[in-house]
């Protein structure tokens, strides 16, 4: 393919513009420094391969500031010689290609492009026919070995670029990872990795710490099974000796109660108790009344009077009968005694003062007394008014013996006697009827007025009167005294006599005192001994009766006895007290025999069986003591182990919660995803630039042979023929000087390594672009050489473009100089 | 008769490819509770459909990773089952393996542990005899065809054979055996364990794996739980719940790369379209047409989990990682293909990643992704060549 002409549309500086390039293929482009001349280069590639659009791509800087229109034309002859106008515009996808066949006046479709360009695409473009300025430039920067080295791979399209990433390849892997190094992060993952796996193994311990754990936890609880079976054993052997120590006193009782042999015999019974009981209470109460009855005898044999004075009493009794009747006689004559005692008395009284009535006051006095007893008797007299005169009597009598002086004072008890005698024998009759009532008082004061005038009172005027009277004989009778004083002796003598009768048969009369008192003495012994006489006889009569009971009574005791000795004598024992220690006995026994029972439901046999074994309580003590310890420390080994268990559990429990475990295996999962990921970026860093040097190695093996002729062609016109031969044999590359002499490229001058690149790569393009001949672009790449290797260089370049159109653009206006003016364009005219 | 059939609990084992720093708080508490609530939610499933027992085919923990956490959780789910009288058939696997004769663990009476040597448990449900027959590894592996040593059928109304194994195609050492060896015992019913794929081996009798109840990485999506199995229609029928809490999927997503920010929200769009009901751990391929740079997969990562770590819960999507790779059409050179072609066959080769990778190999873990890895580090290192070469033409 051959540029023609170049029309610019808008291009960086350029709009426009149009450009006809060489007839013949040398074209060189000539423009100061910012003339424009990479631009159009830019322009051509653009126009052949496409705009590269995004941001920060090299084209940005061409699209123009001014104008609408953005992009150029192309004129080309392809190596078929044919004719078309390549245009392109602004555009997506690299700018809008259109293409006009120019030798059938016609657009035609854009595909033809790619027949022209072939496999060429911009990449294979740049590599194999653009040689811009820095590739050039960058030669010189290399070292000497590095160039060699690059050398080496020229065989290989683009192998600079390849080799170029390679090496950025390269320090990427080294900053990633080395081998042997510490500090590259994926070396430093892995030592990370290696601390995890040792963290990850200490802590898989805890496998066997939990492993332990449970074992310990198993043994602790097989222990703990077993400390509460034993615990269990112990407790019932515990109970059971609880259970013995209970029951040792029954077990005691037991053996003493059993030991016993005793027989009942009958007749001891609760009932024959009973009725002996009652046998002995009979005897006992007939004994208790016969003691009684005989007390009783006694006492009233000793209450029975039986004194002197009674037996002569009873002895004499016809006698004392006899003087009894005596008794009013003896009285009267007692009487009789004191009568005339105060008869003389009051003859011997009156004598000196008694005053004497009158006669006619005597009769009248007694007809007056004899009226008012008229009137009183034909009335009933109440006894009030008898008890009137009667006590008037015994007042008047008293005031008399208080009053009177001396001998008055007989006629005061005169009239004592006098109105005790009218008491005990006159009754007053009264008359309630007015009229006699009146005739009494009248008669009644008339007594009165009588008794004021002789010193009477009314009530003794019968006393009185009768006084009178024996006054009035007194005085016919002056001696009478001694006639009163010869009947008193008699009569003491007939008294002294008779009360000595009685002396005989009372010999307790006192005989000296007074015949009343002794009368009265007499008759007080007579009651006495009269009732004494009767108490004996009643006395008597109780007796009879006592003794009569007591013989019944003792009827009875002797049947009781009988009884008594019957029931002990049927029961083989002497006495009651035998019987009652029999039954004593027998009930002991009874007792004991329902003790024994009773002990015998508080304990079993087997009980029994076991108890025997034991020797006595402190044995049995011994064992209760001996488990109870035992259950103790049982118990606090249970407890300990179960104190453990609970330790256990609570670091189980952490041993269990612990996920770090977990976390460390995951995290060596992620470590090895991670670890992995790098390793996988470093080894395709790794691989890439195998690929890149075996992807060299092959190219250059298998290549460099095929254009080895082209590039010694080459390398002699850069050098003037002074080297005349290249030859490529295993992997290297060897130049033969002129005089047959051979080096290794190492072995050359810097110039004439660099005159080696150019002859290699130009002829790589040259033998490469055979097929698809695309313009070679050369930009600025001679500026290094001196004016001979530049005047040989171009003459290269003279010599390639013979089959192939060769672009040189350049700001050495020394070239222009070697070259026919009508392959140069000059920008600077533009 | 109605019971659970479920396997490979894997209780408490890790997340595998999950990055620690960008995974949220709340999601990783869901991750390390997901076996566990995974396993709660069947033993309340057997609480509530009042089944008859369950069956636990092996696997229920992972012997290299136990804890006392785990071992307690499970105890006291048995004991939970027990408290409701649900008995608990279960063998050990190749994962938590169990010498009887040499260790010794206790479980609630209501578990049956079946011993290192085939054996068969006979019981009565409503007057049916039911015998179930299986056996627990002692040991990591077994290479024995341990069905040979499972008895016939004989003299129950249903028979039901418990087995931790894989077919003998797959060729691994544990316990293998052949579908016609589990059809010929004439069971009623086969509960295995040990694949975490859930699948049906046969209809005639029901062979099953359950699977496992809670997917822990990219190869165990899908949801997971376990099988509920009732012959109350007079035939055995099986059918799946889900139990598990979080699942794995892997999405591809092509897409034109414009800009980062608009390749963010359409992935956002797309997850947002896909209403996930569980909550989704997702591998995101991502296939451009163009290459993007190292810069460029770098901020989209950073940017859609950003705004993941807000929205995680809402979307039920958390994206752990992001592959990008190029769609086939992308060729490294148009001229060199042949040569880079030639290249790459010799560098993504076992022996070159094997020599590259030596000092790493010594970990297992990298190793064995790396022997996973050989495509993905192709994608990768492709991207890095071109993105590469693309960032140092702009320069």
């Amino acid at each position: 393919m051959k540029i023609n002409k170049l029309e610019v549309l808008g291009y960086g500086k350029w709009h426009d513009v149009s450009f006809d390039f060489n007839e013949d293929n040398l074209q060189i482009i000539f423009g100061n420094n910012e003339a424009g001349k990479t631009t159009l280069l830019s322009l051509i590639e653009g126009i052949l391969f496409g705009y590269i659009d995004g941001r920060g791509s090299t084209y940005e800087q061409y699209i123009p500031r001014d104008t609408k229109s953005y992009g150029g034309k192309l004129t080309i002859t392809t190596d078929g010689n044919r004719h078309f106008i390549l245009t392109r515009i602004a555009g997506t996808h690299g700018g809008e290609l259109s293409i006009y066949d120019i030798d059938n006046d016609m657009q035609t479709p854009n595909d033809i492009l790619e027949k022209i360009l072939g496999p060429i695409d911009r990449d294979t473009f740049e590599q194999l026919f653009y040689f811009g300025d820095l590739d050039i430039k960058q030669i010189s920067k290399l070292s000497k070995n590095e160039l060699v080295s690059r050398i080496q791979k020229v065989g290989f399209v683009g192998s600079d670029k390849w080799l170029e990433l390679r090496d950025k390849f390269d320090k990427e892997a080294k900053e990633l990872y080395a081998p042997n190094g510490r500090k590259p992060p994926l070396n430093q993952k892995l030592k990370e990795y290696d601390n995890l796996l040792d963290k990850i193994a200490e802590k898989k311990n805890s496998l066997n710490d939990y492993n332990h754990l449970i074992s310990q936890k198993n043994v602790l609880e097989a222990s703990i099974d077993q400390a509460k079976q034993k615990i269990d054993e112990l407790e019932k052997k515990m109970t059971q000796l609880n259970h013995f120590k209970q029951v040792w006193p029954v077990y005691q009782q037991l053996s003493s109660l059993e030991h016993s042999n005793f027989k009942f015999k009958d007749g001891f019974s609760d009932e024959d108790v009973k009725y002996f009981n009652e046998i002995t209470n009979h005897l006992f109460l007939v004994n208790q009344q016969i003691d009684s009855i005989e007390k009783s005898i006694t006492q009233l044999n000793d209450s029975m009077n039986n004194d002197d004075d009674l037996k002569k009493f009873n002895k004499y009794k016809n006698e004392i009968d006899k003087m009894v009747q005596s008794f009013s006689k003896v009285n009267e004559q007692i009487n009789q005694l004191s009568v005339n005692q105060s008869m003389i008395n009051e003859i011997n009284r009156q004598d000196s003062r008694q005053i004497v009535a009158s006669r006619d006051d005597i009769v009248s006095i007694e007809e007056v007394k004899q009226q008012l007893i008229g009137l009183q008797t034909r009335k009933q007299k109440p006894s009030n008014s008898f008890s009137i005169i009667g006590l008037i009597g015994v007042v008047f009598g008293i005031a008399m013996l208080t009053v009177l002086p001396g001998a008055l004072k007989v006629v005061g008890i005169i009239i004592l006697l006098l109105s005790g005698i009218y008491t005990g024998s006159v009754k007053f009759k009264k008359n309630d009827d007015a009229e006699s009532n009146e005739k009494r008082d009248e008669l009644y004061n008339q007594l009165i007025n009588y008794g004021n005038r002789y010193s009477f009172n009314v009530e003794n005027v019968d006393d009185w009167l009768s006084e009178q009277k024996y006054l009035a004989r007194k005085t016919k009778d002056n001696n009478q005294k001694a006639k009163y004083e010869e009947e008193m002796n008699q009569l003491n003598e007939i008294l002294k006599e008779y009360f000595a009768e009685w002396k005989k048969v009372f010999s307790g009369l006192n005989i000296n005192d007074s015949f009343d008192n002794q009368l009265a003495q007499i008759r007080t012994f007579l009651n006495k001994m009269n009732e004494e006489n009767a108490i004996n006889l009643r006395n008597n009569n109780q007796l009879q009766n006592y003794l009569q009971q007591k013989s019944s009574l003792i009827d009875k005791q002797i049947q009781y006895k009988k009884d008594y000795s019957e029931f002990l004598s049927t029961r083989k024992v002497d006495n009651g007290d035998e019987f009652k220690e029999v039954v004593e006995q027998q009930r002991n026994h009874s007792i004991k025999e329902a003790q024994l029972q009773n002990v015998k439901n508080q304990i079993t046999e087997d009980d029994v069986k076991v108890l025997d074994t034991f020797s006595d309580i402190t044995e049995l003590d011994k064992q209760l003591n001996a488990t109870n310890a035992e259950i103790t420390s049982a118990k606090q080994s249970l407890l300990n182990a179960s104190q453990q268990i609970e330790s256990l559990n609570i670091q189980l429990k952490h041993v269990i919660a612990d996920g770090t475990y977990n976390e460390l295996v995951q995290k060596q999962s992620n470590f090895e995803a991670e670890i992995n990921e790098m390793v996988d970026q470093w080894m395709s860093i790794k691989l890439a630039n195998s690929w890149i040097d075996e992807s060299l190695n092959i190219a250059t093996a298998d290549r460099i042979p095929l254009f080895e002729s082209k590039a010694k062609e080459f390398f002699a016109i850069l050098t003037d023929n002074r080297y005349t031969g290249i030859t490529y044999y295993k992997s290297k590359l060897k130049v033969t000087r002129d005089d047959k002499t051979q080096f290794d490229a190492g072995e050359l001058s810097r110039g004439t390594l660099e005159q080696l690149y150019l002859a290699l790569i130009l002829s790589l393009s040259v033998v490469f672009g055979r097929d698809y001949r695309l313009p070679l672009i050369i930009d600025d790449g001679l500026t290094e050489f001196d004016q001979k290797r530049t005047g040989n260089a171009i003459k290269l370049l003279d010599d390639i473009s013979k089959t192939m159109q060769v672009i040189y653009v350049t700001c050495d206006s020394n070239i222009l100089k070697l070259v026919d003016d009508k392959a140069v364009l000059n920008l600077n005219e533009y | 008769m109605k019971f659970i059939h479920a396997a490979d609990l894997h209780l408490e084992s890790p997340f595998k490819g999950l990055k620690n720093d960008e995974t949220p708080n709340g999601l990783w508490k869901q991750i390390y509770d997901s076996t566990f609530k995974s396993f709660e939610r069947i033993v309340n499933d057997a609480i509530k459909y009042d089944v008859d027992f369950v069956l636990l085919a092996g696997d229920l923990f992972d012997r290299d990773n136990q804890t006392p956490k785990t071992y307690d959780f499970f105890q006291s789910q048995m004991q939970k089952l027990n408290e409701k009288n649900i008995n608990v058939y279960m063998i050990y696997g190749n994962h938590d393996y169990f010498d009887m004769q040499r260790e010794t663990v206790s479980f609630p009476d209501n578990v049956h542990v079946f011993g290192n040597d085939v054996e068969t448990k006979t019981f009565s449900i409503n007057g049916r005899k039911i015998a179930i027959t299986g056996f627990s590894y002692a040991n990591k592996w077994i290479t024995d065809k341990k069905i040979d040593e499972y008895p016939m059928k004989n003299d129950v109304d249903v028979q039901i054979g418990m087995l931790h194994g894989g077919l003998e195609q797959t060729g691994d050492h544990y316990a293998p055996f052949a579908l016609e060896d589990l059809i010929s015992k004439k069971y009623d019913y086969w509960a295995l364990g040990h694949i975490h794929k859930r699948q049906q081996l046969n209809e005639s009798p029901l062979v099953f794996y359950s699977g496992n109840i809670q997917g822990r990485h990219k190869n165990e999506p899908g949801n997971k739980g376990y099988l509920l199995v009732n012959d109350e229609s007079g035939k055995m029928e099986a059918k799946f719940h889900a139990t598990s809490l979080i699942d794995w999927l892997t999405l591809d997503l092509s897409m034109d790369f414009v800009d980062v920010e608009s390749a963010k929200n359409h992935i956002l769009q797309v997850l947002m379209g896909n209403k996930y009901e569980n909550m989704q751990l997702i591998s995101l391929n991502l296939i451009l047409n163009n290459p993007i740079s190292d810069g460029q997969r770098q901020d989209l990562e950073y940017r859609i989990t950003n705004v993941l770590a807000k929205d995680y819960e809402q979307l039920n999507a958390w994206i752990y990682e992001i592959n990008i790779r190029l769609s086939n059409d992308q060729k490294m050179s148009s001229i060199d293909q042949d040569i880079w072609d030639e290249a790459q066959e010799k560098v993504f080769s076992e022996d070159e990643i094997s020599s590259i990778s030596k000092s790493l190999r010594k970990y297992d873990f990298i190793a064995r992704h790396l022997d996973d890895s050989k495509e993905d580090l192709m994608e990768q290192s492709k991207m890095k060549l071109l993105g590469g070469k693309e960032d140092t033409d702009e320069n």
